[in-house]
């Protein structure tokens, strides 16, 4: 070949390299043009004493936003979750909130683990005018926080009282006793919750014990104290993690037939598995019923528990939940305009949700309006639904 | 309910020793904070933990591989973190912080290979049975932890007293260079002080992690504190003042609990601390020695 083909041959190839040059900016182009990206923060205790629950919750968020973009209901509008680790630490939740909403600017905030991480962050959120969805936190007062801050679970005094009334109803009960771990502010402030509780239903409180750090693990000065009392009801409020060790420790201090009562977060892995046959006839209150035959929910835990090798519970399932009503409300607000999607969380009205028997939720005063249901621990480790 | 709590003491004060003691081997010899010692003492457990699990590995080997490991772990991070700086005079700070970077790294490892999760041994590793005597009850785990400490106690004894490597151990503890010039292989012997050490950090950990059903990667953290507090209390490099001073602590956390002031339980342990620091800062045992060169 000579020099004329050499020639051609370069000329060839630059044609084909300019051709392939084009076409992929034309791709990334329609990609760009037809897409438009929405960030969302997802900040979570990924590690320290609450990671336990933050890693359940984050597997079941990618699965949720997995499920969003599969569904197509947000249509040109694409998802992009941020992961960020609050570390369990009231500091770093700050710091995290501040990075999602000002260095990586997102659109909303969707997540949160533990209470005393909302009461520091969520303020943060609020003064930073991002719109944000606590998915987990339970203390009372989340929904006053401001109007860019709302709730998809609620808070659980109301149902621990409900729970209190319920059991007193039968006239079974007439002694009772608190276990609370005094540093979590979640359980500080249901302390006296569940003992005025306790007392309007003349139920008298005959031992009150602390635990001082969501670290201990070892409860059997605090329950030999109790088990003298011989209470027939105890609320243990620990964090998960600590509520299956302390069951066992319970039965073992002499415990064996009180009846032990505490918030959403007995219906967690942990707990089934730890506890065991001690957790027998324990009773606690929950939003979502991990057999519901919505649509939702079964795509869910059938996903969840192929993916992972286990069945969700009550932080997966919260995790899940609270992304699936991000999803419907950044399709009301119709892109990632912050102040949109505020105005949508305020106005949207019914959603859909995983949690209930219907199917169906709306905002009141910010929180998601939601009845509980009763549950009371097996041996074996499954739950039954009380009437 | 007083001899019930009398008990709990000195169990929970058992529970202490166990950790303290492997955490006193490489202070006393050494003069090096291990601080990742509550990491080594979560990573054992989950070794253990993960050959029944996984390998239906019945308990007692499995205590024996956590121990192994420990022990191990201790080595390597005596090889490539601590000798390395102690070669090059490194201060008593340098091998603290070097210490601190090595216990977030395990922890890091273990929380990732854990996936954050809590588990528990599997039910009946050890017999669940339970002895009753008037208001008194002890658990099998319970009796289990006061032998090991007693025996870890009785085997510590005769180790640093009536071995070679023991000897050679309290020779370094007095004077590293006149340890060398008696020909005694000081980096041997660091060696395995840390492999003791991680040992016992491995034997608590599996212990500890049955008798409070729960094993996760920040299991060991709630006691580097006290373990230190029993130290400083005890005295460096004294184990039976180790062993004293953990029942101290194990009692009057208990104890403080029972008269209702639970809540202040760490400031009477620490006020304690404070108290002995301030009369007797060679702890109960301590004794009153040239600084080493």
């Amino acid at each position: 070949m000579g020099w004329n083909g050499s020639t051609m041959k370069q000329s060839r190839m630059r044609t084909v390299a300019l051709a392939s040059m084009f076409a992929g900016a034309m791709s990334f182009m329609s990609v760009a043009a037809g897409a438009e990206e929405i960030k969302i923060g997802v900040p979570l205790s990924l590690t320290g004493p609450v990671a336990f629950a933050g890693v359940k919750m984050r597997d079941a968020m990618e699965i949720a936003f997995e499920h969003v973009a599969e569904t197509g209901m947000l249509g040109d509008l694409k998802l992009v979750p941020i992961y960020m680790d609050d570390q369990s630490s009231q500091p770093t939740g700050i710091n995290v909130t501040q990075q999602l909403a000002l260095r990586d600017q997102v659109s909303a905030i969707v997540g949160y683990t533990a209470s005393n991480i909302c009461q520091a962050a969520l303020p943060v959120a609020q003064e930073l005018k991002v719109p944000t969805l606590n998915g987990d936190c339970v203390v009372d007062g989340l929904g006053k926080i401001g109007n860019y801050v709302y709730n998809t679970v609620r808070p659980s005094d109301r149902f621990l009282e409900q729970l209190v009334a319920k059991i007193a109803a039968g006239g079974k009960f007439k002694t009772g006793a608190v276990l609370f771990q005094r540093e979590n502010p979640l359980f500080a402030n249901l302390a006296p919750v569940v003992t005025a509780a306790f007392e309007k239903a003349g139920i008298k409180v005959v031992a009150t014990e602390t635990v001082t750090s969501g670290a201990d693990a070892d409860f059997s000065a605090q329950l030999t104290n109790i088990a003298g009392a011989k209470p027939d009801v105890l609320a243990i409020l620990l964090l998960g993690g600590q509520t299956g060790p302390a069951f066992v420790q319970a039965r073992q201090a002499g415990l064996t037939d009180t009846i032990f009562i505490g918030v959403q977060n007995f219906d967690s892995d942990e707990v089934r598995r730890v506890a065991g046959e001690a957790a027998k006839d324990a009773l606690y209150p929950s939003q979502w019923i991990a057999e519901s035959p919505l649509e939702n929910n079964k795509r869910f835990v059938e996903e969840y528990t192929k993916r992972f090798n286990r069945e969700p519970d009550t932080f997966s399932a919260n995790g899940y939940n609270s992304v699936l009503m991000l999803a419907q409300i950044i399709k009301k607000a119709g892109g990632g305009d912050r102040e949109n999607i505020r105005e949508a969380m305020e106005t949207i009205g019914d959603m859909d949700t995983i949690f209930g028997t219907d199917g169906k939720t709306r905002f009141e005063d910010r929180l998601v309006a939601l009845t509980p249901f009763f549950f009371e621990m097996q041996p074996d480790g499954t739950v039954k639904r009380l009437d | 309910m007083l001899l019930q709590q009398l008990l709990n003491g000195i169990v929970a004060g058992s529970v202490y020793a166990l950790f303290a003691l492997g955490f006193n081997m490489v202070l006393g010899a050494l003069n090096i904070l291990n601080v990742a010692q509550g990491a080594i003492f979560a990573m054992s457990a989950f070794v253990a933990f993960y050959a029944m699990k996984l390998y239906a590995v019945p308990f007692v080997l499995a205590l024996l591989l956590a121990v192994i490991a420990g022990g191990l772990i201790n080595m390597i991070l005596e090889m490539i973190v601590f000798r390395p700086l102690r070669a090059r005079g490194g201060s008593p700070m340098s091998t603290l912080v070097a210490s601190i970077g090595a216990s977030m790294a395990l922890l890091s490892v273990t929380q990732k290979l854990s996936g954050s999760q809590i588990e528990r041994f599997p039910f009946n590793s050890l017999p669940d049975t339970q002895w009753i005597a008037g208001d008194v009850r002890v658990t099998f785990i319970q009796l289990l932890v006061l032998v090991t400490t007693a025996c870890v106690l009785i085997g510590s004894y005769i180790l640093l007293n009536r071995t070679k490597l023991g000897k050679a151990i309290r020779t370094m503890a007095f004077n590293e260079r006149i340890a060398r010039m008696l020909g005694i292989p000081t980096a041997g012997v660091a060696r395995w002080t840390f492999f003791i050490s991680g040992a016992l950090g491995g034997l608590a950990g599996v212990l500890l992690g049955v008798m409070f059903n729960s094993v996760h990667f920040l299991m060991g953290e709630a006691y580097v504190l006290k373990g230190f507090a029993a130290i400083v209390i005890g005295g460096f490099g004294s184990v039976a003042g180790v062993v004293v001073a953990s029942m101290l602590i194990g009692l009057s956390e208990v104890f403080s609990i029972m008269i209702g002031i639970g809540a202040f339980k760490d400031v009477v342990i620490f006020g304690i601390l404070f108290c002995f620091l301030i009369l007797r800062p060679n702890g109960m045992f301590g004794r009153d020695e040239e600084p080493r060169p």
